[in-house]
């Protein structure tokens, strides 16, 4: 099976593991929308996490119906434990990666550095 | 009930259930409105709220639809086969629109703006007639009237007396009930204020079976004499307006007229009669009513399969035994009964047939855009003639090939059918902009599901009409030959050309019927604003004032309005001032018969003519000339003797070619006659509307009348705006419980009388310009097209040396030709359609010349205008190039 993770489920996974189990999606979404300062919706959390969870990197249960959402119910995540592998070894190879050469990528990234 | 409205896009929340099914649907709209309500609402604007939502809508939807199919990998070995090509179809339909943007531009936008149009004119329709009324059992439900056809009156109100007889004779209906309506001033709550109020029996709202939403409403007996009457129910409006909306109401006690009324309960919101009137009280049964005082509105429950005719043969044999009973009916002639079902009590007639036309007219926009795209569907289609010959040598077979051209026209008409709904919803913010007023509950138009359902199911409809013309042609291709001429395609190929042109005429014609209705309307709207009125309407200010009934007593009302006189006169703006009983375009007064006194007992016909009671000042004041004799002055009082003045028109009918100054007329003739000296004459005005006959008119003087409901005009150096500031605290300082109503320049009057008729001329017009507009999109299509194919025929004409001129009159001709079929087809049906538009006209033919030839006029030239400039084009081709492509 591949247990390579995606950038945006990575995301989804670090928030998980900051916020702990039984997080639901409006949680996960807003941790990363506050830190990221990107814009995500709802539909594409419940959808990468879908798919995380069809591979066996996180589970759910389905809570109740509450009145604040409509009558609908939601959906609570955990992390599992091939979850957690996954994520320290993609952030591992980024780490390995990026190993003494984030000078370099500032450098890179500046506008007065580049090479004409 | 009013209930706070939802914060939340409708469309967007409809968007997000529609295409979000299943769990997943449920966990992220959930998600969505969770946010929203516990912290978008609280930290956002409405509109930046609403933003919020749209993006989380749009977004997740996008994700939904991208995600990549989790079923895959089990699906390879054999999926259902026509599901499979079908998702191969819409995504190579995608990938095809999104190369030629241009293209797929256009098709979307007509799509969108066709489509759109219809939706919000279906929102329209859909509540104002289709929706059922707001009462249970609503078919049993009727309106009834008298009529009496020896006066020309088809609907006549009913008197009180005949009322309590048909309601206490029938054997048809389960109640009747009747209503009449008063003004009142409601006072003690802050600022005074003119009520409409509704007098109703006390079973009327029972038999329409409305339950109040606090309190209660009439009971039996409470509308006797001699039981406690002073009982009002508030409407939903003046509820929720005057009383904030409190529950704990009933019960309470509010002053109208002076006079304290006990609230007994508050009705709901809705129409038709709930909204009626601001406030209802009862209508206190008087039982030496006059016979011939026709002042009842009544309606009725019918017994359970009783039908309309059998009831109305109930009734009718009653009122023939009314009329031989009672001899002051005998002068009204023979009286008969009508009855309407509920249906017509949200629009008249003449709403519905207005907005039957409208309907009619956006039908065809959407058939023109419907031509429009199958014609760029066809161009585009001819233009990958050869990918579709590769297809077909590699094995398609016609099926496929004429599906996947459908599959293309939907997937257009769904992305159309998304746009449409915002432009439906634009639409309809529109009409409530302009609303004229006498479209009922415009207010409560909006977009729901049956008009969603009707929106796709257009939007699919049109799709799959515009993508049969390609797909019937597309399997014909001859494939080899095809592959072999490249995608300049087989020349000449005839069966194209022809369906192309056919199409342009039919949108030639089309457009031309729209252009045609429009014009008719326009030209209608011009004759009545310019007709004659017999009045002046500059610089001239109406308001309303009501005394109390307190002021009827002895001179209390004379007094009162020369103080208001002068104090008027005393501002430096004003030239004149009068007071009407009721101001100019409205009905009035319901009329009297008159004759010469000389000529009363003879068997010769009895005009009936509306009367105003005047001061001596009304005249010059609206600027209607006094032809002879003299105006009231103040010393002529109502009655004491009879005076009267009178219309040109109707002095003409009582003495033929004589001077009427000094003659003596019957006023209310075969009501109990008064002779009256006729002391002046002044032109004749349309005292009822601009498009209807000028009236016949008797003004009577106003002092004396005791008439305490006054319009008061003034006539003013300059605009008549300036003084409004300065009449509320005026009369406020001549008695503060006065409640000043309905300020309006005499011009507004006259504007909000057209208002209808502006409305739908705007309405059809903007319809048709639509049209025009894609009919000439059409055109120049059709022709940049044939150009661009013949371009290397054109290069040899040209290098061959073919005058330019000939080369471009060939051109236009041969563009010209299907646009000349398709404006003789359009002026035939227009001569039909225009037919059922006879009634919304005035002042001119639906069969007028010069409509007809402006219209066709302006269609042929801008049609002219569309081929000439891609022929032109043709001539910059450098031969050269021409015949290299070759």
């Amino acid at each position: 099976m591949n247990t390579r993770l995606g950038e945006f489920e990575q995301l989804l996974l670090f928030a998980l593991v900051r916020l702990g189990n039984e997080t639901h999606g409006v949680a996960l979404r807003r941790e990363i929308e506050a830190r990221t300062k990107r814009t995500v919706s709802a539909g594409a959390v419940y959808t990468a996490m879908e798919r995380l969870e069809a591979r066996g990197f996180v589970s759910s249960t389905i809570g109740e119906p509450t009145p604040q959402r409509g009558g609908k119910r939601k959906k609570h995540y955990r992390l599992e434990k091939a979850g957690a592998r996954a994520l320290s070894r993609s952030y591992d190879s980024l780490r390995e990666m990026a190993e003494g050469v984030l000078p370099k990528l500032a450098q890179a990234a500046s506008d007065e550095a580049r090479p004409r | 009930m009013q209930q706070a409205r939802d914060p939340r896009p409708l469309l967007a929340r409809s968007l997000l259930r529609f295409l979000l099914r299943g769990e997943a649907g449920e966990f992220i709209a959930g998600d969505i409105d969770e946010e929203f309500f516990a912290h978008i609402v609280q930290t956002r604007g409405p509109t930046s709220a609403r933003r919020w939502y749209w993006g989380q809508v749009l977004y997740s939807i996008r994700s939904r639809a991208s995600r990549p199919d989790p079923h895959r990998v089990s699906n390879t070995q054999k999926g259902d086969n026509l599901m499979r090509t079908l998702l191969t179809d819409v995504r190579y339909a995608i990938r095809g629109l999104r190369k030629s943007p241009a293209f797929t531009a256009i098709a979307v936008v007509t799509l969108a703006l066709g489509i759109g149009a219809n939706t919000a004119l279906f929102s329209v329709v859909h509540t104002v007639l289709l929706r059922p009324l707001p009462f249970p059992e609503s078919e049993r439900l009727v309106q009834v009237w008298e009529t009496h056809p020896d006066r020309g009156w088809d609907r006549s109100s009913l008197s009180r007396p005949n009322f309590r007889d048909y309601r206490e004779q029938n054997q048809t209906f389960e109640d009747l009930g009747a209503i009449t309506w008063t003004d009142m001033n409601l006072t003690g709550l802050g600022f005074p204020e003119r009520l409409t109020v509704g007098q109703v029996s006390a079973g009327f709202f029972g038999l329409l079976g409305a339950e109040p939403i606090l309190g209660r409403t009439l009971q039996p007996g409470e509308d006797e004499p001699g039981r406690e009457n002073r009982l009002v129910m508030l409407s939903h409006d003046l509820w929720t307006t005057r009383f904030s909306a409190d529950s704990t109401i009933v019960g309470a006690s509010i002053s109208l007229d002076d006079q304290s009324y006990e609230v007994i309960g508050v009705l709901p919101r809705g129409r038709p009669w709930l909204d009626a009137a601001q406030a209802f009280t009862p209508l206190v049964r008087n039982t030496d009513a006059d016979r011939t005082n026709f002042i009842l509105t009544a309606i009725g429950r019918l017994e359970p399969g009783v039908s309309m005719t059998v009831a109305t043969s109930n009734l009718k044999a009653i009122a023939q035994g009314l009329h031989d009973q009672y001899p002051d009916m005998a002068s009204y002639g023979r009286t008969g009964i009508r009855m309407a079902a509920a249906d017509t009590w949200v629009a008249g007639t003449e709403v519905r047939r207005a907005l039957w036309v409208l309907f009619g007219a956006v039908g065809f926009l959407l058939l023109i855009t419907c031509v429009n795209l199958a014609n760029l569907l066809l161009a585009n289609a001819t233009s990958r003639h050869r990918e579709t010959a590769v297809r077909a040598a590699l094995g398609a077979g016609r099926g496929r090939l004429t599906r996947q051209l459908l599959v293309e026209s939907l997937v257009l008409g769904g992305i159309g059918i998304v746009l449409a709904l915002g432009v439906a919803t634009a639409t309809i913010r529109l009409f409530k902009a302009f609303d004229p007023g006498d479209i009922p509950g415009i207010a409560d138009v909006s977009l729901n599901l049956w008009v969603l359902g009707f929106t796709i199911a257009v939007g699919l409809g049109a799709a799959i009409l515009s993508g049969m013309a390609p797909a019937f042609q597309a399997p014909h291709a001859d494939i080899v030959g095809s592959l072999r001429a490249g995608d300049k395609g087989v020349a000449g190929n005839r069966r194209q050309k022809r369906m192309r042109n056919t199409l342009v005429g039919l949108e030639v014609a089309l457009s031309l019927m729209l252009l045609a209705g429009s014009g008719l309307l326009i030209r209608s709207f011009d004759e009545i604003v310019s007709v004659e009125r017999g009045f002046e309407t500059d610089n001239r200010l109406f308001f309303g004032v009501t005394l109390s009934p307190a002021y009827e007593e002895g001179s209390m009302m004379d007094n009162f309005l020369t103080d208001l006189f002068a104090r008027l006169r005393s501002l430096p703006q004003v030239r004149d001032v009068a007071a009407v009983s009721s101001r100019p375009l409205t009905s009035g007064s319901s009329g009297m018969g008159i004759v010469a006194t000389e000529s009363a007992g003879t068997d010769g016909d009895v005009p009936w003519a509306t009367w105003r009671l005047v001061t001596g000042d009304y005249f010059s004041t609206i600027g209607l000339p006094l032809l002879s004799g003299r105006t009231f002055n103040e010393q002529d009082l109502i009655a004491e003797p009879w005076r009267a003045i009178i219309s040109e028109r109707l002095a003409e009918l009582l003495w033929p070619g004589e001077n009427p100054i000094g003659r003596q007329a019957n006023l209310w003739e075969g009501q109990g006659a008064r002779p009256a000296e006729i002391i002046g004459v002044v032109g004749d005005m349309r005292e009822r509307g601009l498009d209807s006959d000028p009236t016949l008119a008797v003004y009577l003087p106003y002092y004396g009348a005791g008439w305490t409901r006054m319009d008061v005009g003034v006539h003013t150096a300059g605009d008549p705006s300036a003084i409004v500031g300065a009449l509320r605290p005026m009369l406020a300082d001549m008695d503060p419980n006065v409640p000043v109503s309905s300020i309006e320049t005499l011009d507004e009057i006259v504007s909000d009388s057209v208002a209808t008729r502006r409305f739908n001329a705007m309405l059809l017009l903007a319809v048709a310009g639509l049209a025009l507009a894609l009919a000439l999109a059409g055109i120049y299509g059709v022709q940049s097209y044939s150009v661009a194919r013949r371009t290397s025929e054109i290069g040899i004409c040209v290098a061959l040396g073919a005058p330019s001129a000939s080369v471009i009159g060939q051109i236009v001709r041969q563009g010209m030709l299907p646009v000349l079929i398709g404006m003789a087809v359009g002026v035939v049906g227009a001569l039909g359609l225009t037919r059922l538009m006879t009634s919304m006209l005035f002042g001119v033919q639906a069969t007028d010349i010069t409509t007809y030839v402006a219209v066709a006029g302006l269609l042929g030239l801008t049609a002219l205008v569309s081929s000439y400039l891609p022929a032109r084009r043709a001539l910059r081709i450098d031969p050269v190039t021409a015949l290299r492509e070759e």
